[in-house]
């Protein structure tokens, strides 16, 4: 039987080597997750997957070694450094941001689902959480930033906040903050406020 | 094999380095819409999943 990170893993290959999943999940299961990469030539028949096989192995070889160790994002303000060190790579415009944490509030990663914020963009909790459960996310906070540099939220981002609090409790995702990001390493915080708790309903439990 | 070869053949995609350091650490920079930046993030995780794994 598969764990979720296993099926997750042997999807995302599948799609990448454009093989059957079928036939991935058989051969991990007879041979194991790892030899996937070092002995699955057998699994490329077409001239296509042979190359994609090549190609895959090439990068693999030659990735520089990612800090695959997660970072730590209990508190607000490691996951405010986070989103502040992602969106300076990307310029002054507005940003949407989830990261995506584990069971034990370490950073899985950081996906962006819009550049135009809560309150000129449409930011579709299922297109959010969607992401998170592919992350195999436990729990996410959610980031925006403020290009005029002031973090307070204002009635949309209460809104929009509220309507994800619900969005997530019914999909069992954790949200486990929602930071607002201004100037100067400002940034607000609706855990650290209190305000995530109220906005919740039916008693969202922190 | 070259980088921009290897992610054309696995992604399609054009990317514009062949410093597989520089495009880990910024795909945005290196591709041309946010959808292909997407792309080469879900091989990074592929990648890093594989490494993880490795025996």
């Amino acid at each position: 039987m598969l764990t979720m990170d296993e099926w997750m893993f042997i999807r995302s290959y599948s799609l990448v080597m454009d093989f059957k999943e079928q036939e991935v999940i058989e051969h991990a299961e007879k041979y194991g997750l790892s030899d996937l990469l070092i002995n699955a030539d057998q699994l490329a028949t077409s001239q296509e997957q042979r190359e994609r096989y090549e190609a895959l192995q090439h990068i693999v070889a030659t990735a520089p070694t990612l800090s695959i160790e997660r970072q730590d994002c209990s508190s607000p303000e490691n996951a405010a450094k986070f989103a502040f060190a992602h969106i300076e790579k990307h310029g002054k415009r507005e940003h949407f941001l989830v990261l995506s944490l584990d069971s034990r509030l370490r950073l899985i990663c950081i996906d962006t689902h819009s550049y135009g914020g809560l309150s000129s963009a449409i930011v579709l909790p299922r297109d959010i959480f969607r992401q998170a459960l592919v992350n195999g996310a436990s729990s996410v906070i959610i980031c925006h930033n403020h290009p005029t540099g002031d973090p307070k939220p204002s009635q949309a981002d209460m809104k929009s906040t509220k309507l994800l609090l619900e969005g997530a409790q019914l999909l069992g995702i954790r949200i486990e903050d929602h930071i607002i990001l201004g100037d100067m390493g400002r940034y607000y915080s609706f855990k650290q406020e209190g305000i995530l708790f109220s906005l919740s309903r039916d008693g969202y439990e922190r | 094999m070259t980088l921009k070869k290897a992610i054309k053949i696995l992604l399609d995609i054009d990317v514009s380095t062949d410093d597989i350091d520089a495009l880990w650490g910024d795909p945005e920079r290196y591709t041309v819409t946010p959808e292909e930046a997407n792309k080469v993030r879900e091989l990074i995780k592929l990648v890093a999943e594989i490494r993880k794994r490795e025996v």
